[in-house]
């Protein structure tokens, strides 16, 4: 890693001067994202003089205390959201819609957003709630957290009879529960061509990056053959709580050029995948 | 991941500029048409970057952007460079601190 860190000398300007000197007093939109420098910068802010209407800043890298103080300090002249899990932001998009006769939820997590709209009187319809693997089978999904959505649902999805018994056991209703297996659009892949000899052969996996589905494994797995056999590549698309570790086995068996984390991938590109690969690694 | 995914397609506009989910509320934020920001941190300006299209597609929004890696503000111009009415962009290279010049340390664009 040494010889890629790069060191130089830059300007640095202090947040009045950088206001005065570009002109910004009227400012309406400060956006501030600078890995845990954001509460240093913010707070040279003075308030009293510059209100812009709206201020982002990312509390995710900050430590503690700045996190506590930028809390304190802006909320004397601010609302707070947080972006992430502010339910007001979740709830905000449907406000301007015409109501929806059927409000379908993917995955039990969603439940109780939409339980909170539902008693918030935002949504009206009929509600169904689909679960496809981790919302029914992770421990801390347990009964107790779909306890209180339950009686809100109209029908329950399932993608596999084995999660309809997952989620019974759950407790919720047997007589409201469909399986509803997941389908793929074969017209999609009609005209896959099979890639022929290629210089690289390239493997595939597409998974959310959680210890149940043993990524780790698989890399490790694929160090001992690609050390065997010359011209392997290793893709990865999906993205979770380990891509950090994932990436640092990488780096440590030195496969940063056989191995790739891209991170989660919409439909579109991961098709795109799919037609270059030439073995399908399934994780379970 | 794969539930914010979701939930973003869930918020997608039926027309051809689908913004995100920030960029949707940000946008919802401000009614006005001329809007002066202050970016600090900007990158690229493009990757994960919420005000991207939104700036690229109002000529009424002006402002300042700063980013204190070199080729990532080099990167940052150029992304903006095409946009219309280009002189409503000021970019400047360097960081914000307590006004003293320092030395900064960077991941070279070569490593990955």
């Amino acid at each position: 890693m040494e010889p890629f860190i790069r060191n130089s000398e830059i300007k640095g300007i202090s947040l009045p001067e950088l206001i005065n000197d570009f002109d910004l007093r009227q400012l309406d939109l400060l956006h501030i994202d600078t890995e845990g420098y954001d509460w240093k910068i913010l707070s040279q802010l003075d308030l009293g003089k510059i209100q812009p209407t709206v201020i982002m800043y990312e509390y995710k890298h900050l430590n503690d205390s700045d996190i506590a103080n930028s809390i304190d300090r802006l909320s004397q002249k601010y609302e707070l959201f947080r972006f992430k899990n502010d339910l007001f932001f979740r709830l905000l998009p449907f406000l301007e819609r015409a109501p929806f006769d059927i409000i379908h939820c993917h995955f039990g997590t969603m439940g109780n957003i939409a339980v909170n709209a539902k008693n918030l009187g935002i949504f009206k319809g009929k509600m169904i709630l689909s679960f496809y693997g981790y919302d029914a089978t992770w421990y801390r999904l347990d009964a107790g957290y779909y306890k209180n959505i339950k009686p809100h649902f109209d029908v329950f999805i399932t993608i596999s009879n084995y999660l309809k018994e997952k989620i019974i056991k759950l407790g919720f209703p047997k007589e409201k529960i469909s399986t509803i297996p997941i389908v793929v659009n074969l017209e999609d892949f009609v005209n896959q061509k099979i890639p022929q000899k290629q210089q690289v052969i390239k493997l595939l996996t597409v998974a959310r990056l959680v210890e149940k589905k043993g990524v780790y494994y698989s890399i490790m797995a694929f160090s001992k053959i690609q050390a065997a056999n010359s011209g392997l590549e290793y893709h990865i698309i999906g993205d979770g709580p380990l891509f950090k570790p994932l990436q640092e086995l990488i780096d440590k068996l030195e496969l940063e050029n056989k191995v790739f984390l891209h991170g989660a991938l919409d439909q579109e590109e991961v098709k795109e995948y799919y037609q270059s690969a030439a073995i399908f690694v399934y994780l379970v | 991941m794969r539930m914010s995914l979701f939930f973003r397609k869930a918020l997608a506009e039926p027309t051809t500029f689908n913004p995100s989910f920030l960029t949707h509320w940000i946008s919802k934020a401000f009614c006005k048409k001329a809007v002066t920001f202050l970016q600090i941190g900007s990158n690229d300006g493009l990757t994960r970057d919420p005000i991207y299209q939104l700036i690229s597609r109002n000529n009424g929004w002006c402002g300042l952007f700063v980013e204190p890696v070199p080729y990532l503000f080099e990167r940052l111009k150029k992304n903006y460079s095409s946009v219309n009415n280009p002189s409503r962009l000021q970019f400047f290279n360097g960081a914000v601190n307590e006004g003293v010049n320092q030395n900064f340390y960077f991941v070279d664009e070569h490593a990955k």
